[in-house]
């Protein structure tokens, strides 16, 4: 079986106008991926940035997953939500990005964005906090929100084994 | 899990120093250090721990704490997973005199050889509760970690930040900056350069003080792996 190592850290968030943020991660992955060892899904701490408006996570990643094909090359689901002044949490943001498929260092910027909500929906955020969850995709409208910074380094075994070339 | 006939033990040699820190509104801070590191992972020779000296700014740097404080370490693993993250906790008298946590962080140690240059955001837990925020302001100590190694672990995060009663939120105050100079790594696999992803080597120099500069980064990046995808003949 080849074999896949995602080591890195989910670095932290820029662009969102809310300050105390925490993060949601998940991976997914096809039903030829098994994860063998480390996290899979988790969840940052609350971060209250106090020198600049960027916020940081450091979460570390750490994940080893074997596979027998391409299909379902593995994902990450991000979910950025804002704790208010009273322990109130909402989501500001969603995003996904596919884990890079060549080995080596990446950088990678992932966009997020939010259902958009009626008016009134709106006038009730404003004022009494909470925000649209998101159920489906379809006739979905949605506004731009942050974007969340991913450190991964990816290193592949046996994949030319196999006849498949990563670069 | 190794190839067959290839050598499955491979060594990572870290050298490097954390050099300096900006905390603003914060002197007289030292720094200590450790190694996280999965179960397949041993450390071969150099030193797991460290305390630095006591450091304070000055007129020649007003801002920049300077430690200068040297990291030599080599690690032997059959296994990427569990790749070594080097801990930084942070501590300073207050008020009265006591030693108090400004900061902890974590970051792996480089995945590709080369000088690489990581600036680490640091956090300090902050309590949930506001009695404890009151007493913590009141007497000048902050809640800390047991343990500094929690910073590098995935797992109980949000326990320790959302939920629990005596829970912390880190708040994120200076970027000390630890400067990683040269890793080796032999023998994962075949090492041969265009098979060994961990043998290409590259130059990564950034800093994550504004998103100018990181979106700037991020170009950097792009280029640099695209010339090295074409030196190595990917």
């Amino acid at each position: 079986m080849a074999e896949l190592h995602l080591l890195g850290q989910i670095v932290g968030g820029s662009g969102f106008p809310q300050r105390r943020l925490f993060c949601k991660w998940g991976l997914q992955a096809g039903a030829a991926w098994r994860p063998l060892s480390g996290l899979t899904s988790g969840q940052t701490h609350v971060d209250d940035p106090q020198a600049d408006d960027v916020t940081y996570w450091s979460h570390p990643i750490d994940v080893h997953y074997a596979t027998r094909g391409l299909q379902g090359w593995p994902r990450l689901h991000v979910q950025v939500w804002h704790q208010d002044g009273l322990g109130r949490c909402d989501v500001v943001g969603y995003g996904c990005c596919h884990v890079p498929a060549a080995p080596g260092l990446h950088w990678l910027r992932c966009v997020t964005w939010r259902p958009l909500a009626g008016w009134r929906e709106r006038a009730r955020r404003s004022l009494v906090g909470g925000g649209a969850r998101l159920a489906q995709r379809f006739r979905l409208r949605s506004e731009a929100a942050g974007s969340v910074h991913l450190q991964l380094g990816v290193v592949l075994r046996h994949f030319r084994r196999y006849g498949v070339r990563c670069a | 899990m190794a190839a067959s006939g290839s050598p499955s033990v491979f060594l990572v040699s870290v050298t490097g120093q954390i050099e300096s820190g900006r905390f603003p509104g914060f002197d007289d801070l030292y720094c200590k250090f450790c190694f996280v590191y999965g179960q397949d992972w041993v450390p071969t020779a150099g030193l797991e721990e460290g305390i630095s000296q006591i450091t304070s700014t000055s007129e020649v740097s007003p801002t920049t704490l300077i430690w200068n404080f040297p990291i030599d370490i080599t690690f032997k693993s059959t296994n990427p997973s569990g790749w070594p993250q080097i801990v930084i906790s942070v501590y300073g008298p207050d008020f009265f005199g006591h030693d108090v946590v400004r900061g902890y962080g974590a970051v792996h140690v480089p995945f590709v050889p080369g000088r690489h240059t990581r600036t680490i955001p640091m956090f300090v837990p902050e309590s949930t509760s506001r009695l404890q925020q009151f007493t913590s302001w009141f007497t000048g100590r902050r809640p800390e970690f047991t343990d500094p190694r929690v910073v590098a672990q995935g797992e109980g995060r949000e326990g320790k930040s959302l939920w629990a009663p005596t829970a912390a939120h880190p708040q994120q105050l200076g970027h000390p900056l630890v400067l990683i100079n040269w890793l080796f790594l032999l023998g994962y696999g075949h090492p041969t350069r265009t098979q060994n992803p961990l043998l290409t080597s590259s130059i990564h120099l950034f800093s994550l003080s504004d998103q100018g500069a990181f979106s700037r980064l991020c170009d950097h990046l792009l280029q640099r792996s695209d010339q090295g995808h074409e030196e190595v003949g990917l």
